[in-house]
């Protein structure tokens, strides 16, 4: 009763604060670049495998996520209408793949902070090659980072020939190599490890087409040190990942994967080029030792790097691998090229890293394919690439992004 | 110091626009020269209408020396972006240590002597197809 009115207003119950899992996963029925699908259709799909895959029921879906909309992806309120989903929270970021821990990420606080209870993160890839040919505005068209007079995301200066990620990172790669005496062997190690997983993914698009030091090399070079085997793909198809109240998980078809922490994308003058980490001295950035790894996500999830059995990478270029293992401290500055090769990285490793393939084997979608092979290695459900007894995978970038998934809990 | 026209197939303009215009035709009148910040003395790498240190937006436009070393660079084979580019590789493309900054540009040199880091250039102007001029690099091979 209210003191003032003398009004019996309804209260609601109080709420515990809820935890946020991973109950479902789903992928477009295939990657590819010639899938003629449009961009609604394979995320339709995406959905579809996922709510089969969790047994949660389309109309219980109250939230959507999304990375980048179009064109490209999809809009996240013409993929609400399309699935005949009911939200009460949305959110959608702009282009490009860097946000799919940040995206995540969101939707958890988002089940916790009790705004939506079951969130369908789910992204669609395109490709102006691939069915961006047939939307207006797609094909071929060059970023816009790439144009912005302060330079691109990747280190791009579109005037003076620095005009995509490519080239961009290929300067990156360069002056790594330069500075710590890496060499094409040790970028050739990352591409070969990537795609002997691959061969062990069906959906890989690379599955049939295993890399040899020989075949890889005899890649034709884009841009020195980059063949184009350190290239990630150009692919289309689209991921979902179900992000649900614990309790609600709980009565759902599979095991649940907990979201243990995660670390936001870092951004500032030294940590401007997504695919290097601060410190190399490329772009804007202070040319220093490299400080101290970045261990704080690891602190959040009440472990040390020790302790993660896989590793997930944004591999858009095989150097990309070495930033990361420095930037949260599996290896001191300048020895990553010699970790992958003394530690390894393949599945016999012990810690082996990106088993679906990756952006170079898999298909580039966006890391969210990452995020799905983590669930499954969690559940130990990968097949003939599952980690032994995978409870704690990482997933983690050069930009500093990233999310801690362990087993059940 | 002047800065001459290097010997090279031309790329795209920049985008000039009012906000930019100045940095632009300073470099189109062959003079290299980035704003200085007349609030904390900052010199705008890259040149821009604001302060990165202290958001003041008043500058005059400093002179920039002409000479220095490259830092990185690589040589683009195969266009992987927009097909303008297209007539242009190989080019050589990399960042040149000079005046206190990493300058970004290409690099004209048939030697190869411009991928071995430290090695010196000098900056010049890069004719672009339909607009004012880009900085660019040139090495001084031999012969």
């Amino acid at each position: 009763m209210c003191a003032r009115c003398r009004r019996a207003w309804p209260r609601p119950a109080a709420e515990v604060t809820p935890d946020a899992v991973i109950a479902g996963i789903g992928t477009s029925r295939a990657f590819g670049l010639r899938l003629e699908l449009s961009p609604l259709r394979l995320q339709l799909e995406a959905l579809a495998s996922a709510l089969a895959d969790s047994g949660l029921d389309k109309d219980e879906i109250d939230g959507v996520g999304t990375s980048h909309g179009s064109p490209g992806g999809v809009d996240y309120d013409e993929f609400v209408l399309a699935a005949g989903l009911d939200v009460r929270w949305a959110s959608q970021k702009w282009t490009h793949g860097r946000w799919a821990a940040t995206t995540v990420t969101e939707a958890a606080l988002a089940v916790q902070a009790g705004l939506a209870s079951c969130i369908a993160v789910i992204d669609t890839t395109t490709s102006g090659r691939g069915y961006g040919r047939h939307l207006t505005g797609l094909g071929g068209r060059p970023t816009r980072e790439g144009l912005r007079e302060l330079g691109g995301s990747h280190g791009e200066w579109d005037v003076h020939g620095v005009d995509t990620p490519g080239v961009a990172t290929a300067l990156v790669a360069r002056h790594y190599m330069d500075r710590y005496g890496a060499t094409e062997d040790d970028l050739a190690r990352v591409a070969m490890a990537f795609r002997a997983h691959a061969e062990l993914n069906p959906m890989a698009i690379m599955a049939a087409k295993p890399m040899t030091a020989e075949s890889y090399f005899a890649e034709p070079v884009i841009v020195r040190p980059f063949r184009r085997a350190d290239f990630c793909l150009d692919s289309e198809g689209a991921t979902c990942l179900l992000v649900c109240d614990r309790r609600r998980a709980a009565q759902l078809r599979q095991p649940a994967v907990a979201i243990a922490a995660a670390a936001g994308i870092h951004a500032s003058r030294d940590d401007h080029i997504l695919f290097a980490r601060p410190g190399l001295g490329v772009g804007l950035q202070a040319a220093g030792p490299w400080r101290q790894p970045e261990l704080d996500v690891f602190g959040r999830a009440g472990i040390g790097p020790g302790d993660v059995d896989g590793l997930y990478v944004y591999d858009s270029f095989g150097s990309n691998l070495w930033m990361v293992l420095e930037r949260f401290g599996f290896c001191a500055e300048g020895e990553a090229p010699g970790y992958v090769r003394d530690t390894g990285i393949g599945l016999d490793s012990v810690r082996p890293v990106n088993t679906n393939g990756g952006l170079m084997s898999e298909a580039h979608q966006s890391g969210y394919g990452h995020l799905v092979e983590m669930v499954r290695q969690l559940r130990g459900q990968a097949g003939p690439r599952q980690i032994p007894g995978a409870a704690v995978l990482q997933w983690a970038t050069p930009r500093g992004d990233s999310l801690i998934l362990t087993k059940g809990g | 110091m002047s800065l001459d026209y290097l010997t090279a197939a031309p790329g795209p303009a920049p985008v000039v626009h009012p906000g930019n215009a100045p940095w632009w035709q300073a470099l189109a009148a062959g003079e290299l020269r980035l704003p200085r910040c007349t609030g904390c003395g900052t010199v705008r790498f890259p040149p821009a209408e604001a302060c990165w240190r202290c958001l003041s937006f008043g500058y005059e436009l400093a002179e920039v020396t002409t000479t220095g070393t490259v830092e990185t660079s690589v040589v683009v084979k195969r266009v992987t972006g927009r097909s303008r580019w297209q007539a242009d590789v190989p080019y050589r493309t990399g960042l040149i240590a000079l005046g206190g900054f990493r300058l970004p540009g290409r690099i004209v040199c048939s030697c190869g002597a411009a991928g071995t880091p430290g090695t010196p250039v000098t900056a010049g102007l890069l004719a672009t197809v339909d607009g004012p001029p880009v900085l660019g690099f040139a090495h001084a091979c031999p012969g």
